[in-house]
């Protein structure tokens, strides 16, 4: 059942509400896949605003924050993909865009996880990240990339083998 | 054995992106859903600040084009203050503009309207060239004249290769414009024009360019090329990415009399927008190194700009401002929270100098500087003000802000009320 059609001010109140409560999140999410925090704040703040366009459409709700990650995690991916074609979303190299300050929180360790997860295929990288950050079970990861339990789990197992790989290398 | 070694790839994951997670403390407020139609616009026209004090500036730039096309005639010269059948208008306030329509919901570029604000009327409707669509347009030295970006139509951006053709307005005449291709051509068959600037002698335009290609390297140039031969005469580069999108695009424009390029980076601390100035008279290549920050945009307790136009005597930035349907993010309208604020950039101490605030009831509201004179003393602004307690009821209006007040100007009702944000004066 579509909801009936509310107010555009009622509507901004609460996506407002909802964007306060996770955008933080979510930017944290599109920074780990992309590694550039305008272009994750971009992300998310193109998500949101697709919600508020979409949000008339929504048959339930109570699933707008799915949609929203999974508007950011297409966007992640629509970032990887475009890269080289499209100059809106244009991805640095991890030491360019780090501060000083970034670098020594991050630690020399840390920093070469992230680069080697941003070197991971698309599918891999999502499993890897909604795995070990946010900490989703197979099920879950599988329904926020929109793939198969299976997909998921071949996925995860080959980022971590690669990463194993990359990280060997990288001594 | 390292720590490292000893923990699984899993933990390290774990560690790593946390750590990385970290990094991201806070968010910038949701911008308002935009009922103004914005697509990746350069920097609004510069134009007129030389040739209103000096007919030779203007005749320069007229000299310069005619070397390689016979549409601009020596004889235009900028438009009186006080002709024109309709509402007066101020001295140096543009006369003409250009507004290269676009359909938001059909994603599809529309024609190029020119318009006369003086009597509010549409002055031509221009179909691009075959094949293209009309992307952007920047104006010149001369009222009558503007140079515009078309490039191979996709959405929701344009596809290389962009082309840039002169646009000549003559009002009365037997044809009301002529437009003619320039002969400048970005080097590599994939490379994406961000924003451009005619430089106020007319010989030369600066494009502000990134490649594509599976292999490109996501390089920044600013280049200048001739007008007349469409050489690249100078190019700068940096490594990276650096250029930061306001609402309003980019900023890219010419100052102090052609001497130096003005652009907006994500180079300053926690990557805030930061205006820099360019010298385009000294020796360097390298885009950052070789230019310096005169104004920083997003700096904490300032408004963030929706657009930011630097003043061709390069003496002061003028950030206009937007209130979002949030009211913890800002002033709001009664408060302020709409307004046109001019910023020294030769003395970072002074505060910033409203000219213009609104002061009435809203709901959200946004602002764009689209014109100003050489020092900032009288601009042309757009507004986009919801009045509704609910719901959306959007009023748009295009006007010259000089002496704290908005004089609204006539615009032709052919241009969709929502595009006005793309207006080139």
């Amino acid at each position: 059942m579509t909801q009936a059609r509310q107010p555009a001010h009622d509507r901004s109140q609460q996506i407002t509400a909802l964007y306060q409560a996770h955008a933080l999140g979510f930017v944290r999410l599109a920074f780990l896949m992309t590694g550039d925090r305008p272009t994750a704040e971009d992300l998310v703040q193109d998500a949101f605003l697709g919600l508020h366009r979409r949000w008339d459409a929504l048959v339930d709700p109570g699933k707008a924050l799915s949609y929203v990650r999974s508007c950011v995690l297409n966007g992640c991916r629509e970032v990887y993909r475009v890269r080289y074609r499209r100059p809106k979303f244009r991805l640095d190299q991890p030491e360019d865009i780090e501060s000083a300050e970034d670098i020594a929180i991050l630690g020399e360790a840390n920093r070469a996880v992230l680069a080697a997860i941003r070197r991971l295929p698309a599918r891999q990288r999502e499993a890897v990240v909604l795995r070990y950050y946010l900490e989703m079970s197979e099920d879950q990861a599988a329904q926020a990339m929109g793939v198969a339990r299976g997909t998921v789990k071949s996925a995860t197992s080959r980022g971590l083998a690669a990463l194993a790989r990359m990280l060997k290398e990288a001594k | 054995m390292s720590t490292d070694d000893q923990m699984s790839v899993e933990d390290r994951v774990r560690a790593a992106t946390r750590a990385g997670a970290s990094l991201i403390n806070d968010v910038r407020p949701l911008d308002a859903p935009a009922p103004v139609r914005l697509r990746r616009r350069p920097g609004p026209g510069k134009r007129r600040w030389a040739s209103w004090g000096g007919p030779l500036a203007a005749a320069a730039a007229v000299a310069a084009i005619a070397l390689t096309l016979v549409a601009v005639r020596q004889g235009g010269s900028p438009a009186p203050a006080t002709t024109g059948t309709g509402t007066a208008a101020p001295t140096a306030i543009p006369r003409y503009y250009v507004e290269p329509t676009y359909d938001i919901h059909a994603q599809r570029s529309g024609p190029l309207i020119v318009g006369d604000d003086r009597t509010g009327k549409a002055i031509a409707t221009i179909a691009p060239p075959s094949g293209l669509a009309f992307n952007y347009a920047v104006a010149t030295a001369e009222d009558e004249t503007f140079v515009v970006e078309a490039s191979v139509p996709t959405t929701p951006y344009g596809a290389p290769p962009f082309t840039w053709f002169l646009l000549r307005v003559t009002p009365g005449g037997a044809r009301p414009y002529q437009l003619t291709r320039l002969p400048v051509r970005l080097p590599g068959n994939e490379t994406y024009s961000r924003a451009f600037a005619v430089s106020p002698d007319g010989r030369e335009l600066a494009v502000e360019s990134s490649p594509g290609g599976a292999k490109a390297k996501p390089v920044t140039t600013v280049g200048i090329y001739s007008v007349a031969t469409g050489v690249q005469l100078r190019a700068w580069t940096a490594p990276r990415q650096v250029m930061t999108e306001l609402a309003a695009g980019h900023t890219l424009s010419w100052l102090r009399g052609g001497r130096q390029l003005a652009f907006n980076a994500a180079t300053g601390p926690a990557n805030r927008t930061q205006l820099r100035t360019l010298d385009v008279t000294g020796t360097g290549t390298d885009l950052i190194a070789d230019s310096r920050a005169v104004f920083t945009a997003d700096r904490p307790g300032m408004s963030s700009c929706r657009s930011l136009q630097v003043t061709p005597d390069g003496g002061t930035a003028i950030c206009s401002t937007g209130v979002g349907p949030d009211p913890r993010s800002g002033p709001g309208c009664a408060n302020g929270g709409l307004a046109f604020i001019a910023f020294s950039l030769t003395s970072s101490s002074q505060p910033g100098r409203v000219l213009y605030q609104y002061r009435g009831a809203c709901a959200d509201a946004e602002s764009f500087t689209l014109w100003t004179d050489a020092s900032g003393s009288a601009i042309i602004g757009m507004t986009r003000i919801n009045t509704a307690s609910r719901g959306e009821k959007n009023t748009f209006t295009v006007g010259v802000i000089t002496g704290g007040r908005f004089r609204p100007l006539d615009i032709a009702k052919s241009v969709p009320a929502d595009g006005y944000a793309d207006l080139t004066f």
